[in-house]
């Protein structure tokens, strides 16, 4: 016998050696039988076995008791007689729970006369009450044939009374724990946990009531006792304790004030309204807790939306269109869709237009153009459109400059698309792609993720205050982003804001290693410039941020990098003059987790190793501590 | 009760005293470290409730099985060693006895799945996730591991073989487990029995998710209840045979 053989048979001889409760013959033919009834009635149900089923159950269960009443009537001993009268009785109620199975089958109920709905109700206290009754029959019935197994020829009386009671109890407690069930169940009691927090104030819009021009004052339309007025009202005390005055609120019942609500033209309640002097701003979160969760969560970017539009008016982004740059509409490339980017300008009170050479932009940059968006062009801009912009930058103008490293251009595209407007800038970026060895966001497990760079090392800049601030938990991912780097003629003062990490090289052959001549160092990812206005005396400076990257502001990056989004704010607020209000928008809409390579590790490490063996350490110490005590 | 606490702290110091309890407890918490990167984590970015969500599915079945395991011995192992009639002769009730045994087992469950709650605080730190919604996955974590641990209790009181007591205990949880999928074959009104009856869709399902509902509280209570019964009318059985 080979050695699984030797251990499966110690196993069995092990089991049957055991002291597994055991049914007599006559209890398991009476639960065969039961089962087929089951059988016949619920699984074989309107089929060719289902007669034959039921009645072949019907006879393996009769017999037993039948048998048993004969064995009760023989037998001497008083507890083991009393025993099988349990045994008895507990079986024919079995039986008689099937009996009244039958008187909730349709036929029955045709033939009482019973329309739908009665023949519903009878069913469904006929079904609760054959349950009960096959549970107070059977369970006694399995006890008193165990009692009678381990005592084949004298049972005391009370052991046989107290086998009865357990099995009765038994089933007792089955027909109590289903109707507590079943009544909580409809009860549908349910506390959602779910991480709802309406949003708190963020810095940012403390920052927009607190210079505030003019007063704003919000009213609130709820009733007096309403969920939703409960999570907002703090929102707002915050709002009105950084305000130093220029910010007020109420709560006002929409129906009890109607004309408050009239002149604010807000129809029902549920509305949030902001007034300065004639302008209102309102939108609506509704009265319905549940149904407001969603909006509440981000309470904190909408309030600040309305109040930017009360407080700086609506402004005008122009994104530059027809050289190949990234848009809002790209559907080919998902590195170079920025749908959410345009709804982040929205969000901060911006109107988005294209500008292409039919808009002007060869022309003269429109004047109300608050800020001007190039988005990583492959194709070189015209020279009148180059003048236009260098025409804009003179009178003020603010760019956002967005270079691409195009080792490999495709037809009509080339690699240094931007470079003449760098150079405006007093710029020149790197044509290949920036690589490094470990500080990369892992994607594909693969040397490519080497040029998806992250770096959390910030200058010192306005726009920029924020992701230092919070620099160990705001990144800003770059994949495939250039260096930039100075040129000897400067129009204005260069500032970085974002550095790579050192070790960083331009990886030209784009194989994904360093080769030897290839630099390694510390490259400008992003920079701010600012330079004096030719307009005149007291006109505002000219201001670019210009950034060796596109796709680090596609949906892909900004839906789950915080760093990214914050940068794209903050640098869009330098750029108008609105740094006052650099600082973050709360929200507490859930996030994407997204680990560089090195957060990879450490939580790879640390939760597959650092704690088992921290537990198994613990093992140790406290073992060798028992065994020398 | 104090009869109830001395079973529990013998039983408790039984598993800790050993080594083999902290290499058990250090082993399940190393597959499921590797089974949080792997699947909960992912490579590509997840909404940190997602990566929440699926730490608590997949710790289930760790908790589950710890249960099964740390179970197996409850009686199997003193009826091996003949310290069963010292137990039975012993001025401690039936009742008694089965929740000393239980307590134990559930306090090593609840240890062992407590232990866990580094890689939750992980997601919080990285994501947006509130502690209330970790309480609340570690209340399903706990119910579910109460109400198994209470089936391997009663499956370890039947057998003497620990071994054996296992695979019934692991065979009955597989049961409850499927009731999910039987349900879609059952006729009504059996369909709602037989689905109300799963052990993780119907109930434990909502815990992951942050919701408390009430019935899933008072389900696992119910199977925790029911298994203990048995396991006392087990015990009392033998005791009057």
């Amino acid at each position: 016998m080979s050695n699984e053989q030797a251990r499966l048979s110690k196993l069995l001889g092990a089991l049957s050696r055991d002291d597994l409760p055991s049914l007599s013959p006559t209890a398991a033919t009476w639960l065969v039988g039961m089962f087929f009834i089951f059988l016949g009635q619920r699984v074989f149900a309107d089929g060719a076995l289902e007669w034959p089923l039921t009645i072949m159950g019907f006879i393996s269960a009769i017999g037993p008791v039948a048998a048993s009443i004969q064995r009760r009537a023989a037998e001497v001993d008083p507890g083991r007689r009393q025993a099988l009268t349990t045994w008895v009785l507990g079986g024919s109620l079995g039986l008689f729970a099937v009996a009244m199975y039958f008187t909730t089958t349709s036929g029955f109920t045709d033939a009482l006369g019973l329309d739908e709905d009665a023949a519903g109700r009878w069913y469904g206290v006929m079904t609760s009450i054959y349950l009960i009754v096959f549970a107070l029959g059977a369970f006694p019935m399995l006890f008193a044939d165990r009692v009678l197994a381990n005592n084949p020829t004298v049972l005391p009386g009370s052991t046989a009374k107290r086998s009865m009671y357990s099995g009765l109890a038994t089933g007792l407690m089955l027909c109590l724990l289903f109707p507590v069930n079943y009544l909580t169940s409809g009860l549908d009691l349910e506390y959602d946990y779910a991480s709802f927090r309406t949003t708190r104030a963020g810095g940012s819009t403390l920052a927009l009531v607190r210079n505030l021009p003019d007063p704003v004052h919000a009213t609130l339309f709820f009733t007096s006792s309403n969920d939703v007025k409960e999570q907002v009202v703090p929102y707002m005390k915050s709002l009105e304790a950084a305000a130093d005055g220029k910010f007020t609120w109420e709560v006002v019942d929409q129906a009890m004030v109607p004309s408050k609500a009239e002149e604010l033209k807000v129809r029902d309640n549920g509305y949030i309204a902001f007034s300065q002097g004639e302008n209102t701003e309102k939108f609506k979160v509704g009265t319905e807790l549940d149904r407001a969760k969603r909006d509440l969560k981000k309470l904190d970017g909408t309030v600040q939306k309305h109040l930017l539009k009360l407080a700086k008016g609506q402004r005008t982004a122009y994104m530059l269109t027809g050289h190949g740059e990234a848009s809002s509409r790209e559907k080919d490339n998902p590195t170079r869709k920025l749908n959410l980017f345009k709804k982040l300008l929205q969000g901060q009170n911006y109107k988005v237009k294209d500008l292409g050479v039919s808009d002007g932009s060869a022309d003269k940059i429109p004047d109300d153009a608050g800020l001007v968006v190039i988005a990583g062009p492959t194709k070189p801009l015209l020279p009148e459109e180059e003048v236009a912009m260098s025409e804009y930058l003179a009178r003020g103008g603010r760019i956002m400059l967005l270079v691409d490293p195009i080792p490999n251009p495709g037809p009509g595209e080339t690699g240094d698309a931007g470079a003449n407007l760098l150079a405006m800038l007093g710029l020149q970026a790197s044509s290949a792609p920036l690589a490094h060895k470990t500080k990369y966001v892992p994607q594909k497990r693969g040397k490519y993720d080497r040029i998806l760079l992250h770096s959390n090392r910030y200058g010192s800049h306005a726009s920029v205050k924020t992701l230092s601030r919070n620099n160990s938990r705001l990144h800003v991912i770059m994949p495939t982003v250039t260096g930039l780097e100075k040129i000897d003629e400067q129009p204005g003062k260069v500032t970085t804001l974002v550095r790579s990490h050192p070790d960083t090289w331009a990886d030209t052959n784009t194989n994904f290693e360093k080769d030897t001549d290839e630099t390694a160092k510390v490259w400008d990812l992003a920079v701010a410039v600012e330079g004096a206005s030719d307009a005149g005396e007291g006109e505002k400076a000219w201001r670019a941020v210009v950034v060796g990257d596109v796709s680090f502001l596609a949906d892909s990056v900004l839906q789950f990098s915080q760093g990214n989004a914050q940068f794209a704010l903050d640098t869009t607020r330098w750029l108008v003059g609105d740094e006052d209000l650099a600082g973050e928008v709360e929200n507490e809409e859930d996030v994407k987790i997204q680990h560089t390579r090195e957060e990879d590790t450490y939580w790879f490490y640390g939760t597959v190793f650092l704690f088992p063996l921290l537990i198994m350490l613990a093992g140790v110490v406290t073992t060798r501590i028992r065994r020398r005590s | 009760m104090r009869n109830v606490l001395l079973i529990a702290r013998r039983d408790l110091a039984g598993i800790f005293n050993g080594f083999a309890g902290w290499a058990i407890i250090a082993s399940l918490l190393f597959i499921e470290g590797v089974m949080f990167n792997a699947f909960a984590m992912g490579s590509a970015a997840k909404y940190s409730h997602d990566v929440l969500r699926d730490f608590f599915y997949l710790s289930s079945g760790f908790t589950m099985i710890a249960s099964v395991l740390l179970t197996m011995p409850s009686f199997a192992s003193e009826r091996t060693k003949g310290t069963d009639v010292l137990l039975s002769t012993s001025p401690i009730t039936d009742f008694e006895m089965v929740m000393g045994k239980y307590l134990a087992a559930v306090g090593a469950v609840g240890i062992m799945t407590g232990l866990s709650v580094y890689m939750p605080l992980l997601i919080m730190w990285n994501g947006n996730v509130s502690v209330s919604h970790i309480a609340v996955g570690y209340l399903g974590l706990m119910s579910l591991g109460a109400a198994t641990t209470a089936i391997g209790t009663f499956t370890s009181s039947l057998v003497k073989n620990q071994f054996a007591a296992g695979i019934f205990g692991g065979v009955i949880t597989v049961g409850l487990l499927i009731c999910w999928l039987l349900a879609e074959i059952v006729d009504p009104p059996l369909t709602d029995v037989v689905a109300y009856m799963s052990l993780f869709d119907k109930h434990f399902i909502p815990f992951q998710e942050g919701r408390l509902l009430v019935t899933g509280l008072v389900y696992y209570t119910s199977i925790s209840a029911l298994f203990l019964w048995f396991t006392t009318k087990v015990l009392e059985g033998r005791r009057l045979s």
